[in-house]
């Protein structure tokens, strides 16, 4: 705290020894190493402009004051004319509002577009369409991006419409392959079945091939009784019915048989089938993707190159025509000439709806047989004061704080506090620049009335 | 480095006289630097949550007209209460990660260039250090804000928390009353300027401010000058050059606000 004191004293005494003492922080504005404030309200309160400050925080409070204290309707026919007036002054406002804005918007568009025409002819070009020289870049790069694109999307296509039929045909030559397989199967399984039948039809009449044969030559024996005949006969009979019931038996047992492997072959051939369509699917798919990211790859590519070109160019236009000092002073002539347009065209529209609202207010004032007051308007109007109070408080403070650096620089202080909550040490530069402030000229105009 | 004899003796004269000088001469500018935060709000990242806040203060806004329809007074503050804490919590969401970046950025900037208080560039007039552009700089640089390794030193730049001087008794009885005051005396402006003439305006205009100017002088001064002169002793008996605001401290600084609310009690 020493070294630093020090350093202050000694900035006081002599502005050289406190930076010889090298106690200084090098980037400071300031011109001395003490620190002072100033209380602004005071120096503001003994300008020289103050009393014009005053006089319009007058007319607001008049205004303001005006628009609370208006009378009041009494009777049905006041209170309906009121009503019918704020309708009214509602749908003026509406109505002026709707023009300011198609104004705006026609001024903005009639300076676009002779913009456009000066640095279309700047460029050397034809009459520039909505949007300009950029405009028509603009509408050129987005010409070739979207057929670009289009043929992308065309090559995609029909890259894709080619690989759908392939697979198609693929698949359907994988399921007359499995058609064939399957019924192959079932040929061979029938035949193998068959064999067994006819193995065991075989098999059967051998084992009974003796006892037929025994009863076939006891039945050809003439002396035969013909109850043994008939003994005989049966017997034989039963020998061949339990031989075709067997055989029978076996014969439905392969048809079930049979059945089961035809449906299982059959459910083999679609599990093959769909794990084909699937995997060709996928196969598709991943071909697709791989086209697609391709041509997005080189519509990419394209497309930086396109972009290269289109802001080149525009780079190039922007480069000529910021660089034509007749190009730039047309359009600050087209632009200064068309905001005074609008502005003029906006403060006559301003005047006339400030004409009407007047108007619908004597109107029915006088239906009402009281007078109306117009709110809005007085509001409108303390706006104004108002805006005119700030500019010219800003521009005392303005001045202020150059009498502040001036006082500051004479007496070595090196930083100034506009608003302090309480002074210690620092010095306080308040009379100094109330005295200065004091001193400069004053006003000789007054300011402007409320509404005039 | 050339030192002149009489720059030196000056100095050594000046360094002497101290050591039996008041206080009030230990004045030095040298750790003070301001910032303009109106800039810093602007970045990017800023403008980018308060459009996202606005954006959920609008999506709320009509739930909020649904909820209080219909509904009793009380019930509409609790509703109000309950919609202003979640957009309070939306503005912490949004907010409270940028403004510590912020502020670890303008620690960053102070301690790299030896400053132990920074304050809203608002209230200096002229002199300083502006740091806005640095901090500016430190916060667009991507990944986090690397903080200081040491916190400030002490300052001799004082800070007082107006809202606890404002919440005292004594302020806060002042207050109700030159509100009250002022609330009667604008019923009896707005009376007595019906019906008049514009020339008769500025005299009842006049007669108003002289009474609003009286009153607050009578009523408010008083305490004014008693915080002024409680907070000048604070800050004369800590060696410190002046006190300012708590809302226009930005970083650093001595607080003073126990021992001004203490003294003021």
């Amino acid at each position: 705290m020493l070294a630093l004191s020090a350093s202050a004293c000694a900035k006081s005494n002599d502005q050289r020894a406190g930076s010889l003492l090298g106690l200084n922080t090098p980037g400071l504005n300031g011109g001395g190493a003490a620190a002072g404030y100033v209380d602004i309200d005071k120096v503001v309160a003994a300008h020289p402009l103050n009393s014009r400050l005053q006089a319009l925080q007058d007319q607001i409070t008049l205004l303001n004051a005006a628009a609370v204290s208006g009378p009041t309707p009494v009777t049905p026919a006041q209170i309906k004319a009121q009503d019918d007036l704020q309708h009214d002054l509602a749908d003026a406002q509406t109505a002026f509002t709707q023009s300011l804005a198609d104004k705006q918007n026609a001024y903005h568009l009639k300076e676009e577009q002779a913009d456009a025409d000066i640095t279309s002819k700047a460029l050397g070009g034809a009459a520039a369409g909505p949007g300009g020289i950029v405009g028509g870049l603009q509408a050129d790069f987005q010409r070739q991006m979207v057929a670009m694109q289009q043929s992308a999307r065309a090559t995609l296509d029909a890259y894709r419409s080619d690989l759908y039929k392939q697979d198609s045909d693929h698949l359907r030559h994988v399921q007359t392959l499995l058609s064939q397989d399957v019924a192959a199967k079932l040929r061979a399984k029938d035949s193998q079945l068959s064999a067994l039948e006819t193995a065991y039809q075989i098999h059967l009449a051998q084992q009974d091939q003796d006892q037929r044969l025994n009863l076939k030559a006891k039945l050809d024996n003439l002396s035969l009784s013909p109850a043994d005949r008939q003994t005989y006969a049966n017997q034989l009979q039963a020998i061949e019915s339990r031989e075709a019931s067997l055989t029978g038996q076996m014969k439905a047992a392969d048809l079930v048989t049979s059945q089961a492997y035809g449906k299982q072959v059959q459910a083999d051939a679609t599990k093959r089938f769909n794990a084909e369509r699937l995997a060709t699917e996928k196969d598709t798919n991943v071909k697709l993707a791989a086209r697609q990211t391709e041509l997005e790859s080189s519509i990419r590519t394209q497309a930086m190159a396109l972009g290269g070109q289109f802001q080149s160019k525009l780079n190039s236009a922007n480069a000529s025509l910021s660089g034509n000092q007749k190009v730039q002073s047309q359009l600050a002539d087209v632009h200064a000439k068309i905001l005074a347009q609008y502005q003029a065209d906006a403060d006559a529209a301003m005047a006339s709806y400030q004409a009407t609202r007047k108007q619908l207010v004597a109107k029915y004032s006088a239906v009402a047989r009281m007078q109306f007051q117009d709110n809005v308007a007085l509001s409108m109007q303390a706006e104004q004061l108002a805006q005119q109070r700030k500019q010219l408080y800003d521009g005392i403070v303005s001045q202020v704080q150059t009498l502040v650096a001036d006082v500051a620089r004479r007496d070595g202080v090196g930083i100034v506090f506009g608003a302090i909550a309480g002074a210690g040490n620092a010095t306080d530069l308040t009379d100094q620049v109330i005295k200065e402030a004091a001193a400069l000229p004053s006003p000789t105009s007054q300011p402007t009335a409320p509404g005039g | 480095m050339q030192i002149s004899t009489k720059t030196t003796l000056a100095a050594v004269a000046a360094a002497s006289f101290l050591l039996v000088a008041p206080q009030a001469l230990a004045t030095d500018i040298s750790d003070v630097g301001f910032i303009d935060q109106g800039a810093v709000s602007d970045l990017a990242p800023f403008q980018a949550a308060r459009q996202q806040f606005t954006a959920y203060q609008q999506s709320l806004s009509p739930q909020f007209q649904a909820a209080i329809k219909g509904k009793s007074p009380a019930d509409q503050q609790a509703i109000s209460t309950q919609f202003n804490q979640k957009l309070a919590a939306e503005q912490q969401q949004l907010f409270a990660a940028l403004f510590a970046r912020a502020q670890t950025a303008i620690a960053a900037v102070a301690a790299n260039k030896g400053l132990n208080v920074v304050v809203d560039k608002s209230i200096v007039i002229y002199g300083g250090m502006d740091i806005t552009k640095d901090v500016i700089d430190v916060m667009d640089q991507p990944g986090p804000v690397v903080p200081p390794v040491n916190s400030p030193a002490p300052s001799e730049i004082g800070y007082v928390d107006q809202t606890q001087l404002d919440a005292l008794p004594k302020a806060k009885s002042a207050q109700d009353t030159f509100l009250q005051f002022r609330q009667q005396l604008q019923t009896q402006l707005n009376q007595q300027l019906a019906g008049k003439t514009d020339a008769q305006k500025p005299a009842i205009i006049q007669s108003f401010n002289g009474q609003l100017s009286d009153e607050q002088k009578k009523v408010i001064q008083p305490l004014v000058d008693a915080t002024t002169k409680a907070i000048a002793d604070i800050a004369k008996s800590k060696g410190l050059m002046l006190v300012i605001d708590q809302t226009a401290r930005v970083y650093g600084g001595t607080d003073v606000t126990a021992d001004v609310v203490k003294a003021l009690q």
